[in-house]
């Protein structure tokens, strides 16, 4: 074999190439642990961002306007607007570790148990379902905070049949008078509403809920000012923050109890266990009719 | 024999005749007839008589409901006439200038039924869905002040269902739980603190 001059170009070529394969192969190393790292942290983000599911209901919807204020304004149109608001705040700002979920993100038809089937799906820690109200007496700007309200009898009633759908919120009625308080105590300290009301009603949407549920109805007298407050985005926009103080300030409440900061690794608060074992013991709805 | 048959038929209106005339002449029968005439006359004159119901219609003044209280014509000898009646002065909305009516325009009442549990079935014509304005709290008044007229009224009647058009309905507009039938409401009585 005879050892020619373009044998030679090739060795040296390849000997020259050899530090460049080097780091060639160990930047493909490192790219790949870096999507890695990026991945991981995504996953990461996710589950931080999967700590507490808040699910926001803008009542009605579709053929359902809802209350009319004057010829226009429909009340469907206004918690829609609301609730997108508050996903916006609450997205805005990932220190939160909120998820949210709205039960509808257009103008369409809802049926009220889809609502609440839509949270137990989410695995949701937190229903907040958005109404307005248009009243002519009292004619004062006021909030009515709801949760849910069953009579003995039909608590007797519905165990009877069989009925576990609309016993499902009859589980959760301390953690809602308590998501409750804390959007009152919000509402009162805005200074936005001249009253300020919380009840215990048989409100149908909040029955079929498997956490802490609350509606919130903010009521207008139908004159031409509210129309136009109701209408300005400022205003709903400041709606929107005093409903997100009131989430907070629960949240903030269980993480207290549970000694959770956001910083530290994240393990759910044993209450947040608790209530997912209670509604997913039993199976939602929709889980029952698959 | 064709003319013993007449005169005997003959003989028997004439005696029959003579009978009624004497009795009617008796003045013993006379004061015990006129006793009997005015004994269902004052039984009439009972059965107009006026009761008095507290009638809860919405407070202008805050978030309750206020009561006007009503003297209504009805029948002591019926319950549920009664109560149809206490419900019919509800519908037609109240006199006084702080509280307002609860119940929709056009609303009619169907009937009213009491079963032996103790549970009344106040059955309304479709214009309390279609005339309602909804929300929470206009249909929380408007059940409550249905609720609390019979109860308070009437304390026979344990619980009251609202029935539209003869059947039951889930809502009236999309908020309260009418499957149910509902209690009398303390809560609604007094403002909120």
């Amino acid at each position: 074999m005879i050892f020619r001059k373009k044998h030679l170009n090739f060795l040296i070529i390849c000997i020259l190439a050899i530090p460049a394969l080097i780091e060639a192969a160990s930047l493909s190393r490192r790219s790949f642990s870096q999507d890695l790292a990026a991945a991981q942290a995504a996953q990461d983000t996710d589950q931080q961002q999967a700590s507490f599911c808040l699910v926001i209901d803008p009542g009605h919807g579709g053929k359902d306007s809802g209350v009319l204020f004057g010829a226009t304004l429909a009340e469907k149109t206004l918690t829609l607007s609301l609730a997108r608001k508050l996903q916006e705040l609450i997205d805005s700002d990932p220190e939160l570790n909120i998820k949210v979920v709205l039960t509808r993100v257009e103008d369409q038809d809802l049926p009220l148990d889809r609502r609440a089937a839509i949270a137990n799906h989410h695995r949701a820690d937190l229903f907040l379902s958005i109404h307005f109200g248009s009243y002519l007496y009292p004619a004062l700007d006021s909030m009515q905070i709801f949760i849910a309200d069953y009579s003995s009898e039909e608590l007797e009633y519905l165990s009877m049949i069989n009925e576990s759908w609309s016993l499902m919120q009859s589980k959760h009625l301390a953690e809602s008078r308590e998501f409750g308080r804390y959007i009152e105590q919000a509402v009162r300290a805005s200074g936005a509403f001249a009253a300020v009301n919380f009840l215990k009603a048989p409100i149908y949407f909040l029955k079929g809920a498997s956490m802490a549920a609350v509606e919130v109805e903010a009521g207008f007298a139908p004159s031409e000012e509210n129309i136009n407050k109701l209408e300005s985005e400022d205003y709903q926009w400041q709606l929107a923050k005093i409903l997100l103080q009131g989430i907070v300030s629960f949240l903030n409440k269980d993480q207290e109890q549970s000694q959770f900061s956001p910083s530290s690794e994240f393990s759910p608060p044993a209450e947040i266990d608790r209530v997912r074992e209670n509604l997913y013991g039993q199976g939602t709805r929709q889980e029952q009719e698959q | 024999m064709k003319q013993f048959l007449i005169i005997m038929l003959a003989l028997i209106i004439v005696g029959s005749g003579l009978w009624v005339w004497t009795e009617l002449k008796n003045p013993r029968k006379l004061v015990s007839r006129n006793l009997l005439l005015s004994k269902i006359l004052e039984e009439n004159k009972q059965r107009e008589e006026f009761f008095s119901v507290q009638l809860f219609f919405a407070s202008k003044m805050g978030f309750s409901l206020g009561v006007e209280t009503r003297e209504v014509k009805g029948e002591k000898s019926s319950l549920q006439q009664q109560i149809r009646r206490a419900l019919a002065e509800l519908i037609k909305g109240p006199t006084q200038a702080d509280l307002v009516s609860t119940i929709p325009v056009g609303t009619k009442l169907r009937g009213f039924y009491l079963d032996k549990n103790g549970i009344g079935y106040a059955d309304f014509s479709n214009e309390m869905i279609k005339n309602h304005p909804g929300g929470s709290w206009g249909e929380l008044i408007t059940i409550y002040s249905v609720v609390n007229t019979v109860i308070k009224n009437f304390p026979q009647v344990r619980q009251v269902k609202l029935l539209i058009n003869g059947l039951e309905v889930e809502t009236l507009r999309g908020h309260l739980d009418l499957r149910r039938a509902f209690s009398f409401n303390e809560s609604l009585l007094s403002q909120q603190p």
